[in-house]
Formats: structure tokens, C-alpha cells, sequence
């Protein structure tokens, strides 16, 4: 049985790097870093946010006073994902059309507003608009009364792996026939006071305040820890033969996904990498491949001293050293679930382009990284076969494998 | 336009970001949007701008602007008394 194709027919970004699919591109080729010392949080931190989102513009004022940043960022950027698909939501078939998005954290904005509402002493003073404010499902909710799709819709929750998930499981919904047209990626925007203090106690993030430009530097020798993000990334995806038969067109195709669980630890790596190996390993044999046949990766690179490493082994053990890898987080920061949906946009878009965004801030590659990572400047080369990479706490871990329209 | 009418209308407008344009006595809560999850939350807020007790489920979305507006009033002894 040959392997399952799915067409990207469309994508949409709202990032740090750009309010659109066209900037979010020019920022990453560019490899300048989003990062800067965030002023919103009590405790010096270093934070990727997106700039001048209007979503009173976006969605109204009255929507938008109801809903939170991750739903926000992610309505629009399905709209962009839908539009570039060539779809008009009046006319389709909202009973055959899904949504697969994944987040972790919810509206925690809105969870710290109410808490400190409860603290005040009246339970009532509690907004009745709390659950559907945070719970994290509300945003396949939102997303899909904004576009009329009426298949089935839900949230991924695998933590920094939800995006690359929710396009694994998007490519079920079509494989299984449950769904014509899959809405698929992931969001986040939980860059409160409660969700940094807790990142810092767990000592994962930069402390680099003083260059915050330079605080994400993944697979350096130098790198001291994450740098947390914010945004959402949008893929349309549909039967490959569909988006044909239609003359869509074709950005690029998922052809294999894989996913395993490192059952170790539920926030450090499993040492060796077992869980990204079999995933990895996973979704190349779904695509009927192998590891040399690929061209370039999109990393986790998360630029925290555990995960380069242990990635950066499993990496070179499945692949070889014939890939050009890159982690277009130098560039992001760790946009945390909306990750591997904004990295499996940036992949497909170098398979499009021919071009290697440059890893942001890489000044010397760590010798226990034993691979070709690009830095410095883009590369261009013919990208036929790619692969994103997805770990997240609790041991999850994802695999995508993207191939040539 | 008494001042319960006036509050009640920048209440709406303000803090709940309804369209202004909408906004009549006539019209119903419902046909402005807003739904039994922002009933709720109106309804606090009236408490605490007109200083009226406005227990769960006395406001519906089924009401009209203007019923709310006689509801207040109502409650606070005559139009634009407590304002």
C-alpha cells in the first residue's frame, strides 16, 4: 500500500515573527531573534510576544472581550490558513470540515484574573465566562463556529508536542474519511506571571536578561534555557487526490507521522532519547522512507541544555549527517503547544522556497552535536524530503514527514 | 432618555462592548448578543453600579434594555434616584 498523502493547501501564521504567512517567513530567513526583556512580568524575563495584534479589529470588540489571546491568535490564523487554501466558508461543506488544534495552557489570563477575583472574598465576583474563557477546548470551539465547520473538532494536549500532534491526528480524521478538510495546528499565549515563574522554578528558561537577543540559542555550546513564546500556526489539509482532482494549490504534502511516549519522567528527557527515536522512526516508515532520504529538519531546538543534546543524538543515529537541520526557535522563541504547528509552517515553507532558515543566535555548535546545523545565514538547497520534530513534558513526542508538492 | 437609561446604555457599551447603534428599549438582551453566561455578568455589574441587590436569575436575556432600565428603578426608588 502506498503511503498516505496529505496536501497542505494552505497556511496561516500570527506569530512573534510576523501577523502573516509572508513576514512570519522573512523574519525567520532572517534569523534576527523576536526575543526581548518582557516588561508585563514581575521578575526580569526574556519573552517572544506577538506585536500589534488587534483582535477588537479582528473579531470585534464584543467576541473579543469574551475570548482569550489563544483563541484570538488562532481564529485569525485559521482565517489565513483557509483563505490561502482558496476556501470560501460560506460555500463549503461544514459537515465534512474539522479542526485538530493543540494547546496546553489555556486562557491563564484569565484563570489569574478570577483567582485573585475569588481571593477578594465574593465567590460571585467569579465571571461566569471563566470556563469557557480557559479551558483549552474552547478554542477548536471558537475556531470552528468562526469558520462553520461542523466535523469533528478538538484540542491536542501533549504539551510542546500539541501542534505536531494535532497534524498527526488531522491526517487520521482524512485517512479514516471522517473529514474532507482538516483545520489543523496549534496556539498558545500564556505569558503570565503565574506560567513564567513556575517555567523559571523548573529552571528551564534563559536567564541571558542582559542580551535577551541572544537569550534562545539552540544547539549552542552556550545556551542556557528556553525562551517562552507566543502564537499560533494554521495548516489546511486534505487528501492529496482531493486537493488535485480541485487544482488547489498544493504547498506541500505530509506523507508520515509518528508519536511515542518516553514513559521515563514527566518533564526531563529520557536520557537517550528513546521516545523521539521511535517517533521519529515511527513516521519515516509511515512515509516509506528512510532516514538518509532526508534533506532538512526542522528541530525542536529548544536551546535548554538537556534537549539539543539528546535530540541532536537521536537525530544523528536515525538521519546520518547528510540533513541540514535547523530550530527556527533562535528566531520564535518556544511558542510551547503552538510549536510544532508554527515549525511543520517554516517546513513546509522550505520546501517550497529551496532555503534553510539559519538557528538564530548559533555561534559555536556544541561538539556533542554531530550534525550539519545551519547558522549564520539561510542555506539554499533542494529540501524534497523534510522532517519536524516535536518533544513535550510528560514524555510526549512527534514526528512529521513532509515531502515535495 | 432618563440617567438609569443613560448608565445602563454606557454599562452596555463600555464595559460590555455591545454596539452602541443597537442598543434601544426595545430591543432584547438576546438580540444583542447577550447571552445567559453575560446576564450573569451584567447583573453584577448593576449591583454594584446602582447599588441594588439583583439576585441570580432576576435578569434574563430575554428582557428588553428598557426592562432592565424598570427593573433598576424599580429597585432603587424612581428614575435616576440612586445616579
Amino acid at each position: 500500500m502506498p503511503p498516505f498523502e496529505v496536501a497542505v493547501t494552505g497556511l496561516g501564521l500570527v506569530t512573534p515573527a510576523g501577523a502573516d504567512v509572508a513576514e512570519n517567513w522573512d523574519r525567520v530567513r532572517s534569523g534576527r531573534s523576536c526575543a526581548s526583556l518582557d516588561e508585563t512580568l514581575p521578575d526580569p524575563t526574556v519573552t517572544c510576544r506577538v506585536r500589534g495584534f488587534d483582535a477588537d479589529a479582528a473579531l470585534g470588540p464584543f467576541a473579543a472581550r469574551q475570548t482569550e489571546r489563544f483563541v484570538q491568535l488562532a481564529v485569525v490564523a485559521a482565517r489565513q490558513a483557509v483563505a490561502d487554501a482558496g476556501w470560501d466558508t460560506g460555500a463549503w461543506d461544514g459537515a465534512r470540515v474539522g479542526i485538530v488544534l493543540g494547546n496546553s495552557l489555556g486562557g491563564m489570563q484569565s484563570v489569574e484574573r478570577q483567582h485573585a477575583n475569588l481571593l477578594g472574598g465574593d465567590p460571585r465576583a467569579v465571571s461566569p465566562l471563566l470556563l469557557p474563557m480557559f479551558m483549552v477546548n474552547m478554542v477548536s470551539g471558537y475556531v470552528a463556529i468562526d469558520l462553520d465547520a461542523r466535523g469533528p473538532s478538538q484540542v491536542t494536549a501533549t504539551a510542546c508536542a500539541s501542534g505536531t500532534t494535532a497534524v498527526g491526528t488531522a491526517r487520521e480524521l482524512l485517512r479514516s474519511r471522517a473529514c474532507d478538510i482538516v483545520v489543523a495546528g496549534g496556539t498558545e499565549s500564556a505569558l503570565t506571571p503565574l506560567v513564567l515563574a513556575a517555567f523559571r522554578r523548573m529552571g528551564v528558561l534563559s536567564r541571558r536578561c542582559d542580551e535577551p537577543a541572544t537569550a534562545c540559542r539552540p544547539f549552542d555550546v552556550d545556551r542556557d534555557g528556553l525562551v517562552a513564546a507566543e502564537g499560533a500556526g494554521v495548516l489546511v489539509l486534505e487528501r492529496l487526490a482531493d486537493a488535485r482532482a480541485r487544482n488547489a494549490h498544493v504547498r506541500a504534502v505530509v506523507r508520515g507521522y509518528g508519536a511515542a511516549t518516553d514513559a521515563y519522567h514527566v518533564a526531563a528527557p529520557e536520557p537517550n532519547g528513546r521516545g523521539i527515536e521511535l517517533a521519529l522512526r515511527a513516521a519515516l516508515k509511515d512515509a516509506q522512507l528512510t532516514g538518509s532520504d532526508v534533506d532538512h529538519v526542522n528541530a525542536h531546538g529548544t536551546s535548554t541544555l538537556q534537549n539539543d543534546v539528546i535530540e541532536a543524538r537521536v537525530l544523528r543515529r536515525v538521519l546520518g549527517g547528510r540533513s541540514l537541520v535547523t530550530s527556527t526557535k533562535g528566531v520564535t522563541g518556544h511558542a510551547l503547544a503552538a510549536a510544532g504547528a508554527l515549525e511543520a509552517a517554516y517546513t513546509v515553507l522550505a520546501i517550497e522556497h529551496g532555503v534553510v532558515p539559519p538557528t538564530a543566535n548559533l555561534m559555536t555548535v556544541d561538539p556533542a552535536v554531530e550534525l550539519d546545523v545551519v547558522r549564520a545565514a539561510e542555506r539554499k538547497a533542494p529540501v524534497e524530503v523534510a522532517v519536524s520534530t516535536s518533544l513535550g513534558f510528560g514524555g510526549h513526542n512527534a514526528a512529521l514527514v513532509f515531502t515535495a508538492a | 432618555m432618563n440617567a438609569i437609561d443613560q448608565r445602563l446604555a454606557e454599562i452596555l457599551t463600555d464595559q460590555l462592548k455591545v454596539d452602541r447603534a443597537a442598543i434601544d428599549t426595545d430591543v432584547t438582551l438576546d438580540s444583542l448578543d447577550i447571552d445567559s453566561l453575560v446576564v450573569v455578568e451584567l447583573a453584577l455589574i448593576l449591583e454594584k453600579e446602582f447599588a441594588v441587590p439583583i439576585p441570580d436569575g432576576e435578569l434574563t436575556k430575554e428582557m428588553t434594555v428598557g426592562d432592565v432600565a424598570h427593573l433598576i428603578e424599580d429597585k432603587s426608588g424612581g428614575p435616576g434616584a440612586t445616579v
